[in-house]
């Protein structure tokens, strides 16, 4: 769970100095170059937060033009990609509550029978033969641990998605969030715990 | 150390976050414990399929439309161009705006074009008369050849008496009206349809916008130069030569001079030179008035020599075309 955390930590804090700086010049390539840069991670959180990879990738655009046109009030206090990810942060959140107001997207709900694609998952007692986890398809895992992440709460899904999820380290949650390290640390156990009672349920033996 | 308070820290445990002195109180406690060592595993588990979620990959294009909004961002003047231009709810009222100023600007032109256009609309008819007139006076009056553009642009301006009728039906009243002593005002302006024909250029007022005007002045100048004029118009109309001979000619010349003594001095002697008789002149403050009776012959060289001394402005037709001895009258007001 902390291989990540420390690739993360290698990364220096101001290797995206020098292109902000050529961006507020009005360097439209220095741009394209965090575009490329940040792309797959920016989709990967939104995704995991929006749970649609369609709106993920409306939700990224969204938010690379709203950095683009707020980049001259970055004041670089934070790193230059924590204040990109608060802001696909937000923005995906808001998105999650446009598809819950306009009812297109059934939410995955830790005590309701999981949806997959095929229908309501049965809820058979767990197999004493080989794990379900092996006989299953790893896409089919991934859309039914997906189903569980949605079924989380917003504050809890966050903390989850940035932790175990992107491997970002306390400190860079804290800075992304806004919220004290003991808000993180206790929302990311209850996270954990709900995740975990949601998988036994959907996947049988963990 | 109780399960509950174990399972919480759980989550730190396994990062290694917990303070030593917990660190080993929970390794015992896991130890003896096999609901919360599962609880471990679970959650270790729970780290591992999150772990192994596939990462998703952004589409080929979702960079390109990202920087196709920025770039659209980036030129705000371009933005600027293409908000007036492109998108409806500014343009739809700007063309609405431009499309009722149109109409506005058209119907106010027209307004104030309409009379001259009434004016431009002289029938076609009108121009082989002019042709009949100038027909038979070439020789003698060329000076009456060169102004032939400029009596064409008296025509056009004197379009109200002439306006949708045609010749031969103001040949026939004129005929008919010939007779009387004066004619009655509302035959004034067709009298001057047939003397406009020849008349050099006037102004275009007296000529005969306002057929009253034209009135007064054929009231003033006397029933013979009525005739005159009809004599004039004889190739359309022989019958008018008839009533017209038995009137005196008074033609009159308007000069514009420098000194109007001393061109009234010179238009004196040039009368004597030419034989005239019965030169009278009238002196005033703005204008020196000489009449005299000339010979028909002379009355070429008098104007041609009139012509050296200023502008000359023949209020009438062309002395130069009579055929008799003639009274002329000849002002001689400053030049402009």
């Amino acid at each position: 769970m902390s291989n990540r955390v420390e690739e993360r930590a290698q990364t220096p804090a101001d290797d995206d100095f020098q292109l902000v700086s050529s961006c507020r010049k009005g360097e439209i390539d220095a741009f394209e170059a965090l575009v490329e840069k940040y792309q797959q991670k920016m989709l990967n959180v939104a995704y995991r937060m929006v749970g649609d990879y369609d709106e993920a990738c409306e939700v990224v655009q969204d938010a690379f033009l709203s950095a683009y046109r707020s980049i001259n009030k970055f004041r670089g206090e934070a790193r230059f990609s924590t204040w990109l990810y608060s802001i696909v942060l937000n923005l995906s959140r808001n998105r999650r509550k446009q598809i819950k107001t306009r009812g297109a997207r059934e939410v995955y709900s830790i005590d309701a029978p999981a949806e997959t694609e095929e229908g309501p998952l049965r809820m058979d007692p767990p197999d004493p033969g080989p794990s379900i986890l092996e006989q299953m398809e790893k896409k089919e895992v991934d859309a039914r641990v997906q189903g569980c992440i949605n079924g989380l709460d917003s504050e809890h899904r966050e903390v989850l998605v940035l932790r175990d999820i992107q491997g970002f380290s306390y400190e860079e949650i804290r800075d992304i969030l806004k919220v004290p390290d003991g808000t993180v640390k206790s929302r990311l156990f209850r996270a954990r715990d709900a995740l975990k009672e949601c998988l036994k349920k959907v996947l049988g033996d963990l | 150390m109780e399960c509950q308070d174990i399972r919480k820290n759980l989550s730190a445990y396994l990062e290694g976050m917990v303070a030593p002195e917990d660190q080993e109180l929970i390794d015992q406690h896991l130890a003896s414990c096999r609901a919360c060592s599962t609880a471990l595993y679970e959650l270790n588990r729970t780290g591992e399929v999150l772990k192994n979620l596939k990462e998703v990959e952004p589409p080929p294009w979702m960079k390109q439309k990202i920087m196709a909004r920025v770039r659209e961002e980036a030129e705000p003047k371009k933005g600027f161009i293409q908000k007036l231009f492109y998108p409806l709810h500014i343009k739809v009222p700007l063309e609405a705006f431009a499309t009722v100023l149109i109409a506005v600007v058209a119907v106010y032109v027209f307004k104030a074009v309409e009379p001259q256009m009434k004016g431009l609309q002289v029938p076609s008819p009108r121009e082989p008369v002019i042709a009949r007139q100038e027909a038979p006076y070439p020789a003698k009056a060329p000076a009456a050849e060169t102004q032939a553009p400029q009596e064409k642009a008296v025509r056009q301006e004197t379009p109200a008496k002439t306006k949708g009728k045609d010749l031969a039906v103001a040949q026939k009243e004129t005929e008919k009206r010939a007779p009387l002593p004066l004619p009655a005002p509302a035959e004034a302006p067709k009298i001057g349809e047939s003397r406009t024909a020849e008349r050099p250029p006037s102004p275009p007022a007296a000529a005969g916008i306002a057929p009253t005007r034209e009135d007064k002045m054929a009231s003033a100048e006397g029933a013979a130069r009525e005739r005159k004029e009809l004599k004039k118009a004889q190739p359309m109309a022989p019958s008018l030569r008839m009533a017209a001979k038995a009137k005196p000619e008074i033609i009159s010349l308007m000069v514009q001079a420098r000194d109007i003594r001393r061109a009234g001095g010179e238009v004196i002697s040039l009368l004597h030179q030419l034989g005239a008789s019965r030169i009278d002149r009238a002196s005033q403050e703005s204008n020196e008035v000489i009449t005299a009776e000339v010979k028909a012959e002379k009355m070429k060289e008098l104007v041609e020599k009139l012509r050296l001394l200023g502008e000359v402005q023949e209020k009438d037709a062309s002395p130069a075309s009579l055929e008799k001895d003639t009274t002329i009258r000849i002002e001689i007001v400053p030049a402009r």
